[in-house]
């Protein structure tokens, strides 16, 4: 019956979107090849079916019956405006020998099989069952929609395709959502041999599309809830249709052109290069045609007036919820307090080095090491060979499309980051191979073959290096439930049974600071890691406090002035560092005696503003920090509201803060900001003995009420050995982890 | 000219998202300096009674399903590992049972650390009580780790069971003011 549940949310996507697809092109009036309409029916409509879904989520109401209505709906217009019979085939069309048929089909089919069993069984993947995608999807349905998860900053990104998850989990939950997204994979060699039908090259369709089919990297992503290879497939849709538009000159393409590059933005954020790129090809295109600049701005303007349709639900519901139309991006020319912008510049700093790889390496590493999770088979080390496709107008076109989707790669080299423009590059790739005088057909033939043999999932592990991301587990008593997906879970996944802790344990609305639980999908608790938000990165470096000195301890800092009388003063920034700027305490005095804290001052800082509190809060173990690293000029200010008298000002900051600079500024009335003379003492001091308990009091402040943690954490074996010290009490622990409620 | 005004709203409101507040506040609220005392008092719940700083030793039965108290007999006794610097009061909290106080009438309790008399109390009536007894240091520092344990008497004999004297909800050590 699961199983059942399972198809039928799956099924039940693509039906309704391949139906809405259809009444849009017939709304449009875009006339489609035959062969063509089945998948760009699919992912255009898909784009439509996700925004009516962000609408139910936006107001609240998505219930199973307004999805199932809607989806009727859309069922019955569509038969009511079903074409009686369809359009002739075009003449120029080649087809397909039945050999080179039984060359796709045959892969296809096999790899198929093994996919929707993979799909089908319990999801546990990272980001997808275990982690974002799925865990704000069943949020989204526990809530009958959007509510605004602060304290996840994945929760920021579009979600596109996720929308659809919502809709498939509604009836068969999470792998329905896996399923879902594994039918863009089903579907995207079929788009592909359609665009080469088109363009003349049918051949190179079947190469190509079995070369990203295959490839083991998009198996694994495809059959978990993940987005990459939806937003390839609908990638690939815009450049089809941006085909059709170029050979035909449909308005109607255009606009579906349009949709889909906006939905590109709506399911991954860097996938948003596709508005810009399609608004490009159409604007080169009409110059190129010499339609006069009136028609190609209007062209272009239709493009990017149908990408923003699809693409500023998201921005909006951004601004809205975190006042970063482009959240949790661009934090530091949006800055808010939901997250800090060092915590993006360090992910991207991560993510851009990924296992240390160097520049040189990746394409060794990304088709065959495995360093950066995953591979798409060692048959793309003959990626060069793309190259030749340049030869023809269709194969620059699909080059520029391999640019055009992996601009963004660089700032994440995991190898799932290429699957977008994967498609494009198989088909370069297949173009350039196939002409390869002589012995192009069997030389593309030899390629996939080989290229299956080395990514037939259960082959994979016996030659590619350990710690591989590929599809490790085929089996299909889990996929049809005869082994129940709790047992299966829970013998599989480590994560599971410590998530399902809190949902026992922890009362519904109390937060819980997790260092490294990766279940997000099966429990219902708000939960924290170390930098799924400012609260989360607060959290994080206050709970290591007592075991870092450099955090610990206080460099008390004295910056001696000469007696001054002045309304407003600056501590500034005066060198960049590789850290963000924290403080303590901030401390004035004149003569022996400290300058009260008064109600008249007012605080604020040059970043992070919200927080400038904590750098007055008299608490043992708060700070203020920039929540960016140290630049030049950085400054916190007091504005005392009338004229005070100091001659000194304490800094008191972590250990580790010791070797920024700051010096202090005076606001001269009427004028600017001027630089006071100052000499500077400092001291390191040690910290109290014990300052576990101050911690723990607060991450209570924080709003933080149970800690789960990992048995291997470090923090984990001082709570067990000593719980009483840190003022914690555990109350459950299954395999692996351990739940500590903040006494 | 409505779509016009809806787009100038979307650009104004990608703007404004983008502009930096002249965000201040005014000093919060001091926060006053606490002393914290430790707590190492062992719960009776079923989830997790024993601890690497305190556990169980002999005398106390199995934890019933959702209860946080446990039957205890005539000298259950309890490991703490306790740190001897600090000043520690003895914390017990027990209910005794009114088929215990029915069948054997008023019940006495001794408290002994490391064996040395910490306190004592006569459970005359049904319900719970939560004692506190200074820990002398001396006690403390006879034996590491620290034994507590505790005498009931009389209790409920039903031989060959083993004899039920009160239902013991938590033990330990809370920390005392020097």
């Amino acid at each position: 019956m699961t199983a059942l549940r399972i198809l039928f949310g799956a099924a039940f996507v693509f039906v309704v979107s391949s139906a809405a697809g259809q009444l849009l092109f017939r709304a449009l009036r875009l006339r489609l090849r035959p062969y063509e309409r089945g998948f760009l029916s699919f992912v255009a409509g898909a784009a439509i079916f996700s925004n009516v879904i962000f609408l139910l989520a936006a107001t609240g109401i998505f219930y199973t019956y307004v999805l199932a209505a809607i989806g009727a709906a859309t069922l019955a217009a569509w038969w009511l405006a079903r074409p009686a019979t369809g359009p002739p085939e075009d003449a120029r069309e080649t087809d397909l020998s039945p050999a080179w048929k039984l060359i796709f089909w045959l892969p296809y089919i096999l790899f198929g099989l093994i996919y929707v069993v993979a799909a089908m069984a319990p999801e546990t993947s990272a980001d997808g069952g275990g982690g974002y995608h799925l865990g704000l999807v069943a949020r989204y349905y526990d809530h009958r929609g959007f509510m605004p998860i602060r304290t996840n900053m994945y929760s920021g990104l579009s979600a596109g395709i996720e929308m659809l998850f919502l809709a498939a989990f509604a009836f068969g939950r999470h792998s329905a959502a896996a399923l879902t997204h594994l039918l863009f994979l089903l579907a995207l060699p079929f788009g592909m041999i359609a665009c080469c039908r088109r363009a003349g090259k049918p051949r190179a369709g079947v190469i190509g599309g079995l070369l990203f089919f295959m490839a083991p990297v998009v198996a694994k992503d495809a059959t978990c809830a993940y987005v990459d290879v939806a937003t390839a497939a609908v990638a690939f849709g815009a450049f089809c249709l941006f085909e059709i538009w170029r050979e035909e000159n449909q308005t109607g393409a255009l606009v579906a052109l349009g949709l889909l590059a906006g939905f590109c933005y709506a399911c991954k954020f860097t996938a948003g290069t596709a508005i810009v790129f399609a608004m490009a090809a159409v604007v080169a295109t009409g110059f190129a045609r010499r339609v006069g600049a009136l028609v190609v701005c209007r062209q272009a303007a239709l493009v990017g007036s149908a990408a923003l349709a699809m693409a500023m639900p998201w921005v909006v519901r951004d601004i809205i919820v975190f006042g970063n139309p482009f959240f949790p991006f661009l934090n530091g020319l949006f800055p808010n307090p939901w997250q800090y912008p060092i915590v993006e510049a360090e992910f991207r700093r991560i993510f851009a080095h990924m296992s240390d790889v160097q520049l040189w390496q990746i394409p060794f590493q990304v088709t065959t090491g495995g360093k950066l999770t995953g591979i798409i088979g060692p048959v793309f080390l003959l990626a060069p060979f793309a190259v030749l496709s340049a030869r023809s107008r269709f194969g620059r076109r699909l080059l520029l499309a391999v640019l055009a989707f992996s601009v963004t790669y660089f700032a994440n080299i995991g190898a799932r980051f290429l699957i977008p423009a994967l498609p494009f590059l198989s088909l370069a790739l297949a173009l350039g191979i196939l002409g390869v005088p002589r012995i192009g057909n069997a030389f593309a033939i030899m390629v996939v073959l080989a290229h299956g043999l080395l990514s037939w999932p259960p082959f994979i592990g016996r030659w590619s290096p350990d710690y591989q991301w590929y599809i490790e587990t085929i089996d299909l008593s889990a996929a049809l439930r005869i082994i129940p997906e709790k047992q299966f879970l829970t013998d599989h996944w480590g994560d599971y049974q410590g998530g399902l802790l809190l949902d026992r344990f922890v009362p519904a609305g109390d937060l819980v600071y997790s260092p490294d639980m990766g279940q997000f999908a099966y429990h219902h608790r708000d939960i924290i890691g170390n930098f799924d938000s400012s609260l989360a990165r607060r959290a994080f470096t206050t709970f290591r406090l007592p075991s870092d000195p450099g955090l610990a301890n206080t460099w008390q800092r004295d910056l001696l002035i000469p007696a001054t009388r002045l309304s407003r003063l600056r501590l500034v920034a005066g060198s960049k560092a590789d850290v963000d700027l924290r403080v303590s305490e901030v401390r004035f005095f004149s003569g022996a005696s400290e300058i009260p804290r008064d109600a008249k001052w007012r605080l604020s800082a040059s970043a992070n503003p919200w927080e400038i509190q904590r750098a007055f809060d008299n608490g043992p173990v708060s700070w203020w920090t920039s929540g960016q690293y140290v630049e030049p000029g950085l400054w916190l200010e007091v504005d005392f509201g009338e004229p005070v008298e100091i001659d000194r000002v304490r800094i008191e900051q972590n250990a580790d803060q010791r070797w920024t600079k700051i010096r202090p500024a005076a606001w001269s009335e009427g004028a600017s900001w001027r630089d006071l003379p100052f000499r500077e003492e400092g001291v390191e001091k040690a910290a109290p003995a014990d300052v576990r308990m101050e911690v723990r009091d607060e991450l209570r402040q924080m709003g933080i009420r149970w800690i789960l943690i990992r048995d291997g954490n470090a923090a984990a074996q001082s709570l067990r050995t000593d719980s009483p010290g840190w003022g914690m009490t555990e109350i459950a622990e299954t395999t692996g982890f351990q739940l500590w409620r903040l006494d | 000219m409505r779509g016009r005004r809806l787009r100038l709203l979307a650009a104004a409101l990608i703007c404004v998202s983008g502009c930096r507040n002249d965000i201040s506040y005014p000093p919060p609220p001091q926060r006053a300096k606490i002393t914290h005392h430790m707590s190492a008092v062992i719960g009776m719940a079923g989830t997790r009674p024993d601890q690497l700083w305190g556990s169980i030793v002999s005398g106390v039965l199995p934890a019933a399903p959702d209860a946080d108290w446990r039957w205890v007999g005539t000298h259950p006794e309890f490991r703490f590992k306790i740190d001897r610097s600090l000043h520690w009061k003895l914390a017990v909290g027990i209910t005794a049972a009114r088929v215990a106080l029915a069948q054997v009438g008023p019940q006495h309790a001794t408290f002994r650390i490391n064996g040395q008399v910490a306190g004592s109390a006569t459970l005359d009536r049904e319900g719970r009580f939560d004692f506190e007894f200074p820990a002398d240091p001396a006690s403390l520092a006879r034996a590491y780790p620290q034994t507590v344990s505790m005498d009931f008497d009389p209790c409920i004999t039903q031989a060959p069971n083993p004899p039920l004297c009160v239902l013991l909800h938590s033990v330990g050590f809370v920390q005392d003011e020097p």
